[in-house]
């Protein structure tokens, strides 16, 4: 057990740092919900350029791919240099963490010839086309089709909660490719180009007022066949493989980075009374062993273990600390809570979607419960069952 | 970094784990808690002799072992799952602390020989009743090398030959001034009175000196760093001791839910009661890797060891609390038992709590070192 930099990961993050050094940002590029997207993306696709130029574009991909193939400890130190100068998020990560690594994995020679360098440098923005109104805790039971038409597909269906889709120049899609089957069997994984004719993106406004969401109405959008990912009744696997690196792509995520925020609030206005220092302390104290155990579950993954059920509950107890770091933050200011806005709105209106998005506190403490302790699966009246003989929402079939 | 623990630290912890399931399972703590050592003389002469535990953290030129804070969190860790040990946290991991910390050189070598092969058994008391140790908790009184005064609460006092005992001496105000002094707990003036406790599988005493016969460790009045450091270091230790206890109530939990038949199902089927389970797993997972962080900082970074002990320490007692606690409910109403093991834990989390400072009284010292408190 050592929490220091081994003499290797000593110099691998003094060579980052000596990379990084010419190019911090002026201001922490921090990603405020919404506002002048448009603007933040032009300055991130620059910065993804920038990398792209000097090899450090996807760090995390193989060497094959044009990444440089980082063990799971130098992608955090990756990570930490990069928090360091106020590099963290980019909009362009559905491509860069979650798409990429999943064509890598999945897909064929020319679909990583023609995708993964535009990818890379930050020339195509990625969108996900997986939630649908109908098909959100359960995933699999999306509705959205995709019928063999001519030599390539037609797809028909709406999508929501797309980051980012009115930004993206593509998307990756899960639709239904065989509705006879079992739900989880009949799905397939499909490129999809967000101008092409059919494809309707509507913005949603969230309740922060700021506009991160979309839905995304697909009327007879015709595919290619080229763009079907593995199998087209394998995109459920897939669909797995994007999560997972949806999952490990906040693995740079410092818990105390909230923490810090309120109390530098709280130490410019000379400390807080008792109460709000217990709780700001306490909140200290879970965020620094989140902060652990994401160190520990980083330690058994770069050992080829399995990560063990604390990776299980990582997710939930991230969103733990943001809900209690915007509650907190809120309480420091006083009666300027009272304003439209102030340091910790955008932080207490945003919270309420952390235990919703990415699997809800719910959903995530049920797959804790059966994968981390063993306990048995709740019965599931669609197992086995046709996808076209399941009962729906509104008694829709 | 590197979050693993080394494979000569996982065979020592899979042999006190053998050990304590043959010799020292919660079935015989149950049975020596009616006792009134609270521990078997044969069986914690082969946990301090074989195993070496007594001297597991003394130098091994006064006939310990020589490890660290690591190797100390480990045994306690699984001595804590079955609530066993009896005196060996009183000796190994507070008296031992203390002479290390405070007492000189010579001092070391003639006390801790005793100690590290379990002939001796010591304790410590710092503050005058349990509570986070300050200077001020010290009323206790040195004068002409006799002491006066009352120390409750005393952990495996009534199990000790050796007392060591903080004091305020003349002259001195907050830390300057205390000093450790060490009793003979034989010696006239001093009187230990065993206290019926709420957790059953500890033992504590209140020990009343009056003009007692008392020799003075370490230089006068300046004892005050190194007891901080001890307590710091005790409440490390104790946090690994309430990850043991913490886990196995989990465990015991789990296994009643998968076998457990209600409705047709295991309970342990019901969204209801894995999201109970679930938010105790996520507690003890969160405090386990502050624990063994904690336990690291202690041997390696002096500088980190009050913030790390506060740390650890407040999220071990709340993830204790809640895995004793889900451990009687989930057990319906056989957890209500006497007869069930879920109340001795139940009783050890609340007690674990006061011993060494509420963990309300931790985080005041955590939100003082992190600049948030009122100046």
């Amino acid at each position: 057990m050592d929490f220091d930099d081994s003499p290797e990961e000593a110099a691998f993050r003094a060579e980052v740092r000596a990379f990084l050094a010419p190019h911090a940002p002026r201001e922490a590029q921090r990603y405020r919900g919404g506002h002048e997207l448009a603007a933040l993306l032009a300055e991130q696709r620059a910065w993804q350029r920038t990398l792209f130029a000097a090899g450090w574009a996807v760090p995390g991909w193989p060497r094959e791919h044009g990444g440089r193939g980082l063990s799971a400890g130098q992608r955090q130190i990756w990570g930490e240099e990069l928090r360091r100068i106020g590099r963290i998020g980019s909009m362009l990560s559905g491509g860069l963490d979650m798409l990429g690594p999943t064509l890598i994995q999945h897909g064929n020679a020319e679909q990583q010839g023609r995708f993964l360098e535009p990818t890379a440098c930050g020339d195509i923005l990625w969108c996900q086309l997986f939630s649908e109104p109908g098909a959100g805790s359960d995933l699999a039971s999306l509705a959205t089709r995709a019928e063999r038409s001519g030599d390539g597909w037609l797809v028909n269906g709406q999508k929501v909660w797309s980051s980012f889709a009115n930004h993206a120049e593509m998307g990756f899609l899960l639709a239904r490719t065989d509705p006879s089957a079992p739900k989880h069997a009949g799905i397939g994984f499909f490129l999809v180009d967000m101008k092409a004719p059919g494809v309707e993106v509507r913005p949603l406004v969230e309740m922060t007022g700021g506009n991160h969401f979309n839905e995304v109405f697909l009327s007879d959008v015709r595919v290619p066949a080229e763009n079907l990912v593995g199998a087209p009744g394998a995109g459920w696997a897939l669909a797995r493989t994007t999560l997972m690196h949806e999952r490990l792509s906040i693995g740079s995520f410092s818990a105390l980075e909230p923490f810090e925020r309120v109390a530098q609030q709280v130490r410019e206005q000379g400390g807080a009374d008792p109460v709000l220092a217990d709780e700001l302390a306490r909140l200290y104290t879970w965020a620094k062993a989140l902060d652990l155990l994401a160190a520990r579950v980083r330690t058994r993954l770069a050992r080829g273990q399995d990560p063990g059920p604390g990776a299980l509950v990582l997710k939930n107890a991230v969103s733990d600390v943001m809900l209690r770091a915007a509650d907190l933050g809120m309480r420091a200011l006083g009666d300027a809570a009272l304003a439209a806005a102030g340091a910790f709105h955008h932080d207490f209106l945003f919270a309420p979607s952390m235990h919703i998005g990415g699997g809800t506190e719910e959903v995530v403490k049920g797959v804790a419960a059966e994968q981390g302790l063993g306990l048995p699966r709740e019965p599931d009246a669609s197992k086995g069952v046709p996808f076209g003989a399941l009962p729906r929402s509104g008694g829709a079939r | 970094m590197n979050f693993a623990w080394s494979e000569e630290q996982d065979e020592f912890r899979a042999s006190v784990r053998r050990f304590v399931a043959e010799r020292w399972p919660v079935a015989e703590a149950r049975r020596l808690a009616a006792t009134e050592r609270g521990f078997e003389p044969a069986v914690w002469k082969q946990l301090a002799g074989e195993l070496g535990l007594a001297g597991l953290v003394v130098p091994e030129a006064h006939g310990g072992q020589g490890f660290s804070l690591l190797e100390l969190s480990i045994a306690l860790d699984e001595l804590g799952r079955e609530l066993a040990g009896g005196p060996f946290f009183a000796t190994a991991c507070l008296a031992a602390r203390a002479l290390a910390h405070v007492a000189t050189p010579a001092e070391q070598a003639e006390l801790l020989p005793a100690l590290a092969s379990g002939e001796a058994l010591a304790t410590l008391a710092v503050a005058d009743a349990p509570a986070l140790a300050t200077p001020d908790a010290v009323a206790c009184e040195a004068r002409g090398g006799r002491l006066s005064g009352e120390k409750r609460f005393v952990i495996d006092a009534q199990n000790a030959s050796l007392l060591l005992v903080a004091a305020r001496e003349r002259g001195g105000a907050g830390a300057e001034g205390i000093a450790l002094y060490a009793l003979d707990a034989a010696a006239a003036g001093v009187r230990v009175e065993p206290v019926a406790g709420l957790d059953l599988t500890r033992k504590l005493a209140h020990v009343r000196l009056d003009g007692a016969p008392a020799r003075r460790l370490g230089a006068a009045g300046s004892a005050w760093p190194g007891l901080a450091r001890t307590l710091a270091e005790a409440a490390i230790g104790l946090a690994a001791e309430q990850i043991g206890a913490a886990s196995r109530c989990l465990e015991l939990s789990v296994d009643h839910a998968k076998q457990r038949f209600q409705f047709g199902r295991p309970i342990g089927s019901f969204q209801a009661v894995k999201h109970r389970a679930v938010d105790a797993l996520t507690l003890l997972e969160l405090a386990r890797s502050a624990a063994w962080w904690s336990a690291w900082v202690a041997a390696r970074r002096p500088d980190e060891l009050f913030d790390a002990a506060a740390v650890a320490h407040a999220t071990a007692c709340e993830a204790f609390e809640k895995a004793a606690y889900e451990c009687i409910h989930l057990h319906g109403g056989m957890g209500f038992t006497w007869e069930h093991d879920a109340h001795l834990y139940y009783r050890r989390a609340r007690a674990d709590r006061v011993l060494l400072g509420d963990p309300a009284a931790h985080r005041a010292q955590l939100a003082r070192s992190l600049g948030l408190a009122v100046a």
